[in-house]
């Protein structure tokens, strides 16, 4: 339910809406692995999407939310010690209980999601979650 | 006798309207009919609906409207017919207190809340998102209490010397892939225990996570060694080999002698050394061939340090 019902056509509602996390899981149509409730609060405004974690690591700034084909429980840690909040695994990869226990450590909300890397970047972009490098050039533009 | 809720008041005037406010909205155009309305309504099980037209709120409506209409008896009555045009609103940013304040006066259900400078609507206000707003700042001044308390951050005043250093050393296994990173992400814990900045940590815990997959990835194990005092952060990384051959080229951004298996698990681009470089203030990379690599980070934690990392791209 991203849109508001009763939104008519003429009203931009992502301009009302900024997405918080359980907006994405719905979006995503994706299964919450890990969370604690008030996680998906969380609002959402920036994402990654990266098979590669010491990219994701060498980044000026922090995405609210990392997508990845990559199902290790790394990807967990590399959240943990980047500072992002949730990670969203694409292609339905099944996650074990070890990645689980590392999220359960670190607290990081962990979802799966059967759609492509692709699909689930486009659903999020299509929403107003933007790339992260993406924002910080608007930022330093509107300095 | 008089009960004082000071902290609570002062929540009250710390929190904006913004922060309570229910920011999915849902509203109706004045166009719409009424019917719609009344369908909305009772699908969302709301009492009133802000009335939008382009991006301005055009007026607000609610369920006695709706009963006026249907005492009324007209069919294809539009909203703008029944809706209270200019109605009263609140700006997100005005502290909480005012809402209630309004609330009080006027006895409305809710409040459309806009944005001061564009007068667009963004959010819609009810009692209730008041009471959830403040228990929900509680709860999280409660939470961040408990944590401060629970800090290790007084160690340094408590502890008396002219000269104090804290280490903490972790033995990593070779291989390990199961328990790679368990080092940095507890230091990293323990760091915010110790009270250092959001910012000094992170880059702490990057540094330390690159050059522990560095040990876990390529080595037959090491140790590393994390000092801290009110100076600096130090990390020394010491592996037993093999040992780098080239440490000019492995400084370079992209090179690797990383096997597929290991960029399967997402490392081994050739960005980790580099990366190391960029979050500390010193490093310092040593390593005999056939002996084994020492790698030393040093992070500035002083306060007054800070200034010199706003440009970090400025240092070479």
């Amino acid at each position: 339910m991203l849109m508001p019902h009763g939104c008519t056509a003429s009203i931009p509602c992502r301009k009302i809406i900024i997405m918080i996390l359980r907006e994405a899981v719905e979006l995503l149509e994706a299964d919450v692995q890990y969370t604690q409730s008030s996680q998906l609060e969380a609002d959402i405004k920036t994402a990654r999407a990266s098979d590669l974690m010491s990219e994701v690591l060498a980044d000026d700034a922090v995405p609210d939310i990392l997508l990845t084909g990559l199902c290790n429980s790394h990807v967990i840690r590399t959240a943990s010690v980047f500072g992002i909040k949730a990670v969203v695994f694409v292609r339905g990869r099944p996650v074990d209980h070890k990645l689980i226990d590392c999220a359960l450590d670190e607290n990081i909300v962990v979802m799966t999601t059967k759609d492509s890397l692709f699909t689930s970047c486009g659903k999020l972009y299509t929403a107003g979650v933007r790339g992260v490098t993406e924002n910080l050039k608007h930022r330093d533009s509107a300095e | 006798m008089e009960t004082r809720l000071d902290k609570t008041l002062e929540i009250l005037f710390e929190l904006k309207v913004g922060d309570a406010m229910k920011k999915d909205v849902v509203t109706v155009g004045p166009d719409d009919s009424m019917g719609k309305l009344n369908e909305e309504m009772s699908i969302h099980r709301i009492s009133g609906v802000p009335v939008v037209e382009g991006k301005k709120l055009a007026g607000i409506i609610s369920i006695s409207d709706l009963i006026a209409w249907l005492t009324a008896g007209v069919k294809d009555s539009k909203v703008r017919e029944w809706m209270v045009k200019d109605p009263q609103c609140l700006y997100a940013d005005q502290p909480l207190i005012h809402a209630i304040k309004r609330f009080d006066q006027l006895r409305f259900g809710r409040f459309p809340v806009l944005d001061r400078e564009s007068g667009e609507l963004v959010g819609i206000i009810t009692n209730g998102d008041i009471i959830l707003g403040t228990l929900k700042k509680l709860e999280q001044d409660y939470n961040e209490e408990e944590v401060r308390q629970y800090r290790a951050s007084h160690f340094f005043e408590d502890i008396n010397a002219d000269h104090l250093d804290l280490t903490l050393a972790f033995i990593i296994s070779g291989k390990d892939f199961d328990h790679a990173g368990r080092a940095s992400t507890t230091m990293k814990k323990n760091l915010k225990r110790l009270g250092l900045q959001p910012d000094i940590i992170r880059r702490a815990a990057i540094a330390s996570y690159e050059a522990e997959m560095n040990v876990v990835i390529y080595t037959d194990g090491g140790t590393m060694k994390f000092t801290v005092n009110d100076e600096k952060l130090t990390i020394i990384v010491k592996d037993r080999g093999p040992g780098i051959e080239n440490i000019e080229l492995a400084m370079q951004e992209g090179y690797t002698t990383a096997e597929p298996w290991v960029r399967e698990l997402g490392f081994g681009a050739g960005m980790g050394l580099p990366n190391i470089k960029k979050c500390s203030d010193f490093m310092d990379l040593q390593s005999v061939v056939g002996e084994g690599t020492t790698l030393k980070i040093e992070i500035m934690t002083g306060v007054h340090n800070e200034t010199k990392r706003i440009n970090p791209e400025a240092r070479s």
